[in-house]
């Protein structure tokens, strides 16, 4: 048997006995701890041991000396005073359990929303990159002449011209991220492989954990087959060892020499999945553009002078390689900029409503604490008149406003700590950065720093409240009840007014973000999305070395998947909508010059892929099965593309030349979003796989009602024609979607959240202020009742004085809500900053939340009793 | 000289009682059998620190003792400073007491 007691009992113990007596208390404890566990058991001698805890803790707060000794001292500073002031201040805040657990609560919901709305902002906006001079590191996106539309890709041999030719750049490098099948022994995997060049890993400043980086020329396209691993993947899947350095690789078709592992990172840019990076040797023509190009300033270079640099590097590219290259241009953007994205507004959103929160707390405790001043004014004003010094006064209403936001604080790091799980959880996956939000010092600290605000202001405000600091006589000549009436009603009401115009700001935006999802939400994406499975399968060239043999494998795999009991039609694409995949260019129309202004979304889809969507064919036909290579190339356009290039005519009969091919109209199809429900649709053509074969496809199926037993069987299928070929991202519609709705739903739940709490404080401030406005008129009331009001009238006495000051704060909190709605104009999706519905639904909200909360003193207020009023007065 | 309150006067007696064998373990159990109060060790402590202090008891610290676990104790002795306030306070009790018989119902009025 375990003799010996509890370690963390213990050590704490240990802290509260003075240093003089610790070893030997200590040892007598545990000879104690002991003889109790053979005698009585281990449970007796566990409570004994808790029981010696609490008195070493009750006579540290008391030593050194007595108590009553120890009075007259405080009065002069010093740490046991101070000590013995709070260890009062915790005995008056435990006699009074409803308030305390109110203010604690209140404070730890403030400081927890606050704090954890600024780790997120911390993380996501205001902490550099975790790259060596991070303010250095650029992307460089391509702009076409005449449109609006940023293309972020460039081509290879533009790169490495850019590269050579650009002095304010110490490098650039270029990636594209992919996914390749890892063949192993015992079956092929999908990885995430991320293919680099030029000096990408020196420009972001990366290193190898075990072997070495491939430089910028072992990059080139005739440099050797060699990958870096990631380093999560090499413990994950290689077992950590560095022995695999040196090793042979197999992704996809080609194999490669293990030369490195990447030292981790907390962020993985570009892709925190990436598991191998190897060269990018694709394709090198010019026109090709399939890289992400990012550099590294020179110390010293501006913005400005890197943009009009490149800027004549492209134009001299464009003179030269006229076909490529015209009508283009480069912008620098930080690469933070491109990092953050679109989420700087949704953080600084984010941290506005956990702001508001705060505040709303910090009111709502200032006011609790104000009227628990005001009960204790006789008392205070007693200690004044016996000539208690105004600073040991003033110290006891004061420690116990600190002792409050202290323990208020500490839980409110747990609620932040709470809500920054939750909210990473919760969070759209395309935050890059979103690994690196989680409760650090820094978030403590802010924590503090709130808790200490939370201190003070309340505390200042009840120490004010308190006249009887300054002027103790003219508080003990008043009866109790006037006193309470009298004291200052106008910071109450401030109060209120105050609380309910913020919670209508952020109620307001809250509402409108609502209404915004609920619209995005119910936006039809132009097909249907019930019962559709998506996968998506490609080739290697090894197998699979010409046309004929992929078209033959993909009819054959699209045949047999058609066949499936409980699938209803199956059809293949080259690019999935909705997938956050595109391929586009501009298009010539009817033989003219490239249409700069437009982007055309292009895929290429078997015949049964229209039907098995659901889309529409509006005018002409379909594909046609027996479309094949040699007739004359087909396309079908959509409603926009045709109202874009023809606005005036029939577009059947019309050419379009797309990639260097001209396709012929013969149909044209309903609009279907390419790209996210938030974003219009695009112009779009579809040309047949037979005319334009791509390796890779991806399959759609529209089954008869929920089929998740087809996932299984499709894997089986798939490996059963070809064991090497992955079945890759195999999952419904539905999922896509989700998607493309996962950064508003974040934010819309997250601002919501903290909206309901703001109401929730709001409504709990209103009840506060006016249940202690009947508490402290209760003579009054008593007397009214006496005179023969009925007891309607004194409910409608309450509520109305209680509901004319939320309409004050209505009033004044509508231009604060305006300006809210005004700035979430950006996020919002088919309403307006000014829709009337919110406009109508908000102030309703905190109306009906204020009646709530006014009923409960109003009821309190009715149930006085005149008699007993009036004989206790 | 300052009068032991009562705390310190029944530690000061089981210094007494105990003679050499007065450490924290047995001081509370003495006094603990003797009258059913049962004194936290912290508050032995105190109590002998603010004793020590005023030099009504003095200390020392045994070696450790031969056996498995042993450790050094603080042991604790009355000084005749200590046995003189002691006796003061059994002499100030013992006039007060001097004629009266109290009974419990005595505090009803």
């Amino acid at each position: 048997m375990d003799a010996s007691p509890p370690p963390f009992a213990r050590r704490l113990l240990a802290r509260l006995t003075p240093a003089r007596d610790r070893e030997y208390l200590l040892g007598d404890a545990d000879e104690v701890f002991g003889r109790l566990t053979d005698t009585e058991g281990r449970w007796k001698a566990i409570r004994w041991y808790l029981s010696e805890v609490w008195s070493a803790a009750m006579s540290s707060v008391r030593r050194p000396g007595a108590a009553p000794r120890r009075l007259r001292r405080s009065r002069g500073g010093g740490g046991p005073g101070l000590m013995r002031e709070f260890a009062f201040a915790a005995r008056a805040l435990r006699k009074s359990p409803g308030l305390t657990v109110a203010a604690l609560l209140t404070l730890a919901v403030g400081i927890g929303a606050a704090s954890a709305a600024y780790s997120f902002t911390d993380a996501l906006l205001l902490r550099p990159l975790p790259y060596p001079s991070p303010e250095h590191l650029v992307v460089l996106w391509g702009t076409v002449d005449g449109s609006t539309t940023r293309f972020g890709n460039a081509s290879y041999p533009d790169l490495e011209d850019w590269r050579r030719g650009a002095r304010d750049f110490e490098g650039i490098g270029g990636y594209n991220e992919t996914t390749r099948p890892l063949l192993a022994s015992d079956g092929s995997q999908l990885v995430s492989v991320v293919e680099v060049t030029g000096d990408f890993f020196a420009v972001l400043g990366l290193r190898a954990a075990v072997g070495r980086l491939p430089s910028a020329s072992d990059l080139a396209p005739d440099g050797p087959a060699v990958a870096i691993v990631s380093d999560h993947f090499w413990r994950a899947a290689l077992g950590g060892d560095s022995a695999v350095v040196g090793t042979t690789v197999r992704l996809g078709e080609e194999s490669y020499r293990l030369a490195g592992v990447l030292a981790a990172r907390p962020t993985a840019f570009p892709s925190r999945d990436a598991a191998f990076w190897i060269p990018y040797r694709h394709d090198i023509s010019r026109g090709s553009r399939a890289l992400i190009a990012v550099g590294r300033l020179r110390r010293g270079a501006t913005f400005n002078a890197a943009t009009a640099e490149l800027d004549r590097l492209e134009s001299r590219l464009a003179s030269i390689y006229p076909e490529s290259n015209a009508g283009r241009s480069l912008a620098v953007i930080p690469l933070q900029d491109v990092l953050v994205g679109d989420v700087r507004e949704t953080l600084l959103l984010v941290f506005g409503a956990g702001a508001v929160v705060f505040l709303l707390a910090l009111f709502n405790v200032t006011s609790l604490l104000r009227c628990r001043a005001l009960d204790r004014r006789q008392e205070l004003a007693v200690r004044a008149a016996l000539g208690g010094s105004r600073r040991a006064l003033i110290r006891t209403v004061l420690s116990e406003s600190i002792l409050l936001a202290l323990a208020g604080g500490a839980v409110g790091v747990v609620v932040a700590a709470v809500g920054i799980r939750l909210a990473v959880h919760w969070a759209p996956p395309d935050l890059q950065r979103l690994r690196e939000v989680a409760l650090n010092g820094g978030v403590v600290l802010f924590a503090l720093g709130l808790g200490l605000a939370a201190a003070l202001v309340p505390g200042a405000v009840a120490v004010l409240a308190t006249g009887a600091v300054v002027n103790p006589a003219r508080i003990l000549g008043k009866d109790r009840n006037d006193q309470l009436a009298a004291g200052g009603r106008w910071t109450r009401d401030t109060i209120v007014v105050v609380e309910v115009a913020l919670s209508l700001a952020a109620l307001a935006g809250s509402l409108l973000l609502v209404r915004s999802l609920w619209r995005l939400q119910s936006v039809d994406p132009g097909f249907s999305t019930e019962d559709l499975l998506t996968f998506r399968i490609s080739l290697p060239r090894s197998n699979y070395p010409d046309a004929a043999r992929v078209l033959a494998f993909q009819a054959d795999l699209l045949d047999a998947v058609g066949r499936l009991p409980g699938v209803l039609s199956a059809g293949g694409v080259s690019v999935m909508p909705l997938s956050g995949n595109r391929l586009n260019d501009s298009p010539a129309i009817d033989g003219g010059p490239p249409r700069a202004d437009l982007a055309v979304e292009f895929r290429s889809a078997t015949p049964t892929y229209l039907q098995t969507l659901g889309l529409e064919i509006v005018r002409g036909r379909g594909l046609e099965a027996r479309a094949d290579r040699e007739v004359p190339r087909v396309a079908l356009v959509n409603a926009t593309l045709a109202r874009e290039a023809w606005p005036e005519a029939d577009p059947l009969g019309h050419t379009i030349t797309m990639f260097n091919d001209t396709f012929t109209v013969v149909g044209v199809i309903g609009d279907a979003h390419q790209m996210g429900l938030e974003r219009g649709t695009a112009p779009e053509m579809v040309v047949p796989y037979t005319q334009v074969p791509r390796r890779y496809m991806t399959v759609v199926i529209r089954t008869a009602g929920e089929r998740p037993e087809l996932a299984r069987t499709i894997i089986g299928l798939v490996a059963a024609a070809d064991p090497e070929v992955p079945v890759e991202r195999l999952r419904t519609a539905t999922e896509y979607l989700d998607v493309s709705l996962t950064a508003p739903r974040f934010r819309t739940g997250v601002v919501a959240l903290l909206g309901i709490v703001a109401l929730i404080l709001a409504a709990v401030g209103v009840y506060g202020v006016a249940s202690f406005g009947v508490r402290s008129r209760v003579r009054e009331i008593g007397v009214r009742m006496a005179l023969g009001a009925e007891r309607w009238v004194v409910v409608r006495w309450v509520v109305g004085r209680g509901m004319a000051l939320v309409g004050i704060g209505l009033v004044l909190g509508t231009p604060l809500a305006l300006g809210v709605t005004y700035l979430l104009r950006h996020l919002l999706f088919g309403v307006t900053p000014l829709d009337p519905a919110t406009l109508i639904l908000t102030p309703a909200v905190l109306i009906a939340a204020a009646l709530i909360a006014l009923t409960i003193p109003g009821a309190r207020a009715a149930a006085v009793d005149p008699v007993v009023t009036l004989r206790s007065s | 000289m300052d009068h032991p309150n009562e705390t310190e006067q029944l530690v000061l007696l089981a210094l007494v009682r105990l003679g050499d064998d007065a450490y924290g373990v047995t001081i509370g159990r003495q006094i603990e059998e003797r009258t059913g109060r049962s004194l936290a060790l912290a508050t032995v402590y105190a109590t002998l620190d603010r004793l020590e202090a005023r030099s009504y008891v003095e200390s020392w610290v045994s070696e450790p003792r031969p056996e498995r676990g042993g450790r050094a104790r603080k042991h604790f002795r009355i000084t005749p400073l200590g046995a003189t306030a002691l006796r003061e306070a059994q002499a100030a009790m013992a006039r007060m007491w001097q004629g009266l018989e109290v009974h419990p119902d005595l505090r009803k009025s």
